[in-house]
């Protein structure tokens, strides 16, 4: 390491500087920022959307329950911001709720698998022997498998009825564990050889103790990087496979309105202001993501971390 | 002087390495000796002699692989739950690294007052944190309060000390505490070290690299190489009479401004090392490097035995057997 | 005079920027001239800014280290003639100028040498890389690099290892054997005996010792901490403390006679061979080194000095020249014959 951490001591305490440099760090911000508005164009978006993305569309002359050609495949207007599917309903009701629903339900999921892997990986880390094996080869294992397929045979055996955004949520959480319990483990292997757990060991703590006083403190930091990057691959799993209708079958969802978008022949049509406005919403999302992550490793990579960049 | 308070008896540590775990490498090599209550001990050795295993060992860190450690008449390795609690107030380490030694997470304070937590139960934890800070030549207003990164080197130390001192331990295992400190305020620590022996019957057990600190200090001397133990006893018997060619070579090359000194085994060991001869497997460990080497040195294993009263050496040149 | 001094430093600067604009004024104002010929020792110890200041001599500069102010010269023979030189100011030399001199005359043996060496490479193909790089015949370089890892005590076939094969002090004394390989004129060498065993650290001194003897190695500038390693060899001594020079001078007058209370201090701070706790306490610097992020106003030095006046906790102490090359940075020598 650079002769600078002997100048003015070793690297900086977690705590207190972190969150400080997080924000002053351009992509971090400009990453976060721009998450931060599509999480609002979700949520506050929903506030003024139609209350029911199945029915047909409100505001028609003389109002109606079946869908006509005339209320078909409506270009933009102030009553349908973003026109109208082939089914009739409001577009932009199901941006906004297709949104909100997925970025909860991804919200969910990677609490689910961060849970999973910072259980799995202390006690593999900590404990080590027959446990760590076990716990180390199944990840091991099931990186290599891919969890799409998976996924989507799990979601695709189950039928449309008991399809819910909840199980969808709970099974990609449960899927996702194998790669970040690895990397939790490794940490807590890190950590476990420091000098400060033997002194612990000295103070007679006990092994709980150890794990939950000494070590998770110093991870946890690392732990919620894990639970970005958990949650932001879960919002594209679900858009994955909801764009192939093996998504949530009760609820509108950002992959649902992928579906739609696709089924009802946007591209073909013609209809721009559809497949644009979902496609800008999936790449700034995927932007903004991208940004908070480098934002996350230039702050988190100690060697990163005393580089000037020319932004 | 008292009786003794630690014995190792025929302490070995092997660790297998390699690939296939088929390389055995034996960091302690059947170590016996025994330390008296009130001593200031050194434990001499450079990197690869197993200091820092021992340590470990007697802290009841990592386990032996043969022999005992006997603590005040216990078996260090075969204690109780309980017996282990009362041990760990009994028997304290210090660590080379001080910034390593605190969880960087917390402040300093936090590895104080837990300590009194532990061993204190009941008692104020201010009151005996800044008597523990004073006993060390600390300021308490100057480091708590603090992160460990905002503190020097030599004062982190302090703090591990007073740390180590809190549940008011009889021995006090230091493994090489000043060599990551600042060249100009060691011997302060040192110093501090040799009050805490005289003051309060402490005693302390130093392990360094460092022949000149512990000359200076050390009511006893045990010089370790490869894991062996190749001489030991009174430091003031070693220095005015060094027996074993490691022990005076280590004496030898220290640094002296008075010129023209001659280092005749540093020469004689540097040419010794040129014509890359290896270790031998059996024998003297250090016989490929000595210039005193005969054929005895390299196929039987010197034993350690008392030349002088408190002055015990294993090589062939001194031995009578 | 122009060949007596190898490199000189006017009014450095040299500050690290870190993350939230904090400054660390690694060299703060140095004014030296480091002669030429021989062993040379640049004493400090941690926050002192020792290393920062060799790399700022050879212009290795990188970020987050940035020149807040200063210059830097290297002073060389001209090529053709044997008794001209010329000064450098090395900020304004072309980087293909730069790259030239660098390995040839102006040479480093970095801090944590043991970690410097390329994992995929073999030792034996790195130093053929460095020969052609540097236009020299390959199997005279190699020759060269033979015979040097003999004198250093490594194994015969040293070349056809990779540095995981070696152990830290053989990789140690690899990295410092390269370092000499081009035959540089100026070479500094920051901590090379550090974390080598007593008969390595010996080793590695002679070995240095001898290239200089021999004007293989015109000029040795040796970094360290370990005031008393490097009195033993050393003609000439420059201590630092704080980011500055407190004090010059050759061996023998810093020894037998110490200006600066910090070098008094710290000759005394070591036991010497034989002298024992209960005859006499040997004692240390007090206090604590200065955090470069925010040094104390004044004097460096002045928290922990015994002589502490008044002045030297508001004023920063000029550089007194008591003798050409004899300089001492503290207001104790101001109006003061010595």
């Amino acid at each position: 390491m650079r002769p600078l951490t002997k100048l003015i001591g070793v690297s900086k305490s977690i705590r207190q500087t972190l969150l400080g440099d997080l924000f002053t760090n351009k992509r971090f911000v400009i990453g976060f920022t721009i998450f931060l508005f599509i999480i609002l164009l979700g949520y506050v978006g929903s506030l003024f959307a139609y209350p029911d993305p199945w029915k047909i569309s409100y505001y028609t002359p003389g109002g109606t329950d079946r869908c006509t050609d005339d209320l078909r495949y409506l270009p933009p207007s102030p009553e349908h911001l973003l026109g109208t599917d082939n089914n009739c309903r409001d577009i932009y009701t199901w941006l906004v709720v297709g949104l909100k629903n997925t970025i909860w339900i991804a919200a969910l999921a990677g609490v689910i698998g961060t849970l999973i892997a910072t259980v799995l990986g202390m006690i593999a880390g900590y404990r080590g022997g027959l446990l760590d094996d076990v716990i180390n080869f199944s990840a091991n294992f099931m990186i290599v498998i891919p969890m799409f397929i998976v996924l989507l045979m799990i979601v695709g055996y189950v039928p449309e009825r008991l399809r819910t955004s909840m199980l969808v949520a709970v099974v990609i959480g449960l899927l996702s564990w194998p790669g970040p319990t690895r990397v939790v483990r490794s940490m807590v292997m890190q950590n476990k050889a420091a000098d400060y757990v033997d002194m612990a060991k000295l103070t007679n703590f006990t092994s709980t103790e150890i794990l939950f006083k000494e070590i998770l403190p110093n991870i946890a930091s690392y732990i919620f990087l894990i639970y970005i990057n958990s949650f932001s691959s879960a919002i594209f799993t679900e858009v994955g496979i909801g764009a192939i209708g093996f998504g949530p079958f009760d609820a509108v969802t950002l992959g649902r309105a992928f579906n739609a978008m696709l089924a009802g022949g946007a591209i073909t049509l013609g209809l721009w202001w559809w497949f644009m406005s979902l496609g800008l919403v999936v790449v700034f999302l995927s932007y903004s993501l991208l940004l908070i992550n480098l934002g996350l490793q230039h702050v988190f990579n100690p060697r990163l971390r005393f580089t000037v960049y020319a932004v | 002087m008292g009786e003794p308070i630690l014995s190792i008896n025929n302490l070995t540590k092997t660790y297998a390495l390699g690939l296939a775990r088929r390389r055995y490498v034996k960091a302690l090599d059947n170590i016996s000796f025994k330390i008296n209550r009130g001593e200031f001990v050194s434990l001499v050795g450079e990197s690869g002699s197993g200091k820092t295993t021992l340590a470990r060992i007697i802290l009841r860190l990592t386990p032996p692989s043969s022999g005992e450690v006997i603590y005040k008449g216990k078996n260090v390795w075969s204690l109780s739950d309980e017996e282990l609690r009362w041990y760990r107030k009994e028997v304290q380490g210090v660590f080379q690294d001080p910034y390593t030694s605190f969880n960087p997470f917390y402040k300093v304070d936090r590895a104080l007052s837990v300590a009194v937590k532990k061993f204190l139960p009941g008692e104020d934890e201010h009151v005996v944190i800044r008597k523990v800070l004073e006993s060390v030549r600390l300021n308490p207003d100057e480091v708590l309060g603090r992160y460990p990164h905002q503190l020097s080197g030599g004062q982190l130390q302090r703090i591990a000390i007073a740390r180590a001192l809190i549940p008011r331990p009889e021995l006090l295992i230091a493994d090489e505490y000043i060599s990551m400190v600042d060249m100009s305020t060691r011997v302060d620590i040192v110093n501090l070290s040799r009050d805490l022996v005289d003051q309060y019957k402490m005693t302390i057990i130093m392990i360094t690299h460092e022949m000149n600190m512990a000359l200076y200090a050390t009511d006893k001397m045990i010089v370790l190489f490869k894991g062996r133990i190749v001489e030991y006893g009174d430091t003031k018997k070693i220095l005015k009479d060094p027996l074993h060619p490691y022990t005076q070579l280590m004496i030898e090359a220290l640094p002296r401004i008075d010129k023209n000194i001659e280092r005749k085994i540093l020469q004689k060991t540097l040419d010794a090392q040129k014509k890359g001869l290896t270790e031998s497997v059996r024998g003297c460990r250090f016989a490929y490097r000595c210039s005193f080497a005969t054929e005895r040195c390299f196929n039987e294993d010197p034993v350690l035995e008392e030349i002088d009263k408190d002055h015990y050496v294993a090589c062939w040149l001194h031995n009578r057997r | 005079m122009a060949r007596d001094i190898v490199s000189k430093a006017q009014d450095l600067r040299l500050y690290y920027i870190l993350p939230n604009n904090i400054y660390v004024k690694a060299v703060d104002g140095v004014n030296i001239e480091i002669p030429r010929g021989g062993f040379l020792g640049l004493v400090g110890e941690s926050g002192s800014g020792k290393t920062t200041l060799a790399e700022g001599l050879l212009y290795l500069i990188d970020p987050p280290m940035i020149k807040i102010g200063g210059k830097i010269f290297y002073i060389r023979r001209r090529e053709s003639s044997s008794t001209e030189y010329e000064t450098i100011d090395l900020e304004t030399l072309p980087q293909h100028r730069l790259d030239q001199l660098r390995g040839v005359e102006l040479s480093l043996i970095p801090q944590y040498a043991m970690d410097a060496l390329n994992p995929t490479m073999k030792i034996g193909s790195f130093i053929k890389d460095v020969a052609r790089y540097h236009g020299r015949d390959v199997d005279e370089i190699l020759n060269r690099a033979l015979e040097r890892f003999k004198l250093l005590g490594l194994p015969s076939d040293i070349l056809n290892r990779y540095p995981h094969e070696l152990s830290g002090g053989m990789r140690q004394r690899t990295v410092v054997g390269i370092s000499t390989l081009l035959n540089p004129k100026f070479l500094v060498a920051d901590e090379p005996v550090s974390n080598l065993d007593v008969v390595q650290q010996h080793i590695v001194i002679d070995f240095l010792t001898e290239l200089v003897e021999k004007k293989i190695v015109e000029t040795l500038l040796m970094v360290t901490h370990d005031l008393h390693l490097i009195l033993e060899k050393s003609r000439y001594l420059l201590l630092m403390y704080g980011g500055h020079i407190v004090e010059t001078g050759s061996k023998e007058e810093v020894w037998s006679e110490p200006l600066h209370p910090y070098t008094k201090m710290f000759l005394e701070s070591i036991p010497p061979v034989g002298s024992r706790i209960e005859e006499k306490k040997i004692r240390g610097v007090p206090g604590n080194p200065p955090d470069l992020r925010y040094p104390p106003p004044g004097c460096r030095f002045h928290p922990r000095c015994p002589f502490v006046m008044d002045i030297c906790r508001r004023k920063e102490p000029p550089e007194i020249e008591v003798r050409p090359g004899r300089k001492v940075k503290c207001w104790l020598f101001v109006d003061r014959k010595v």
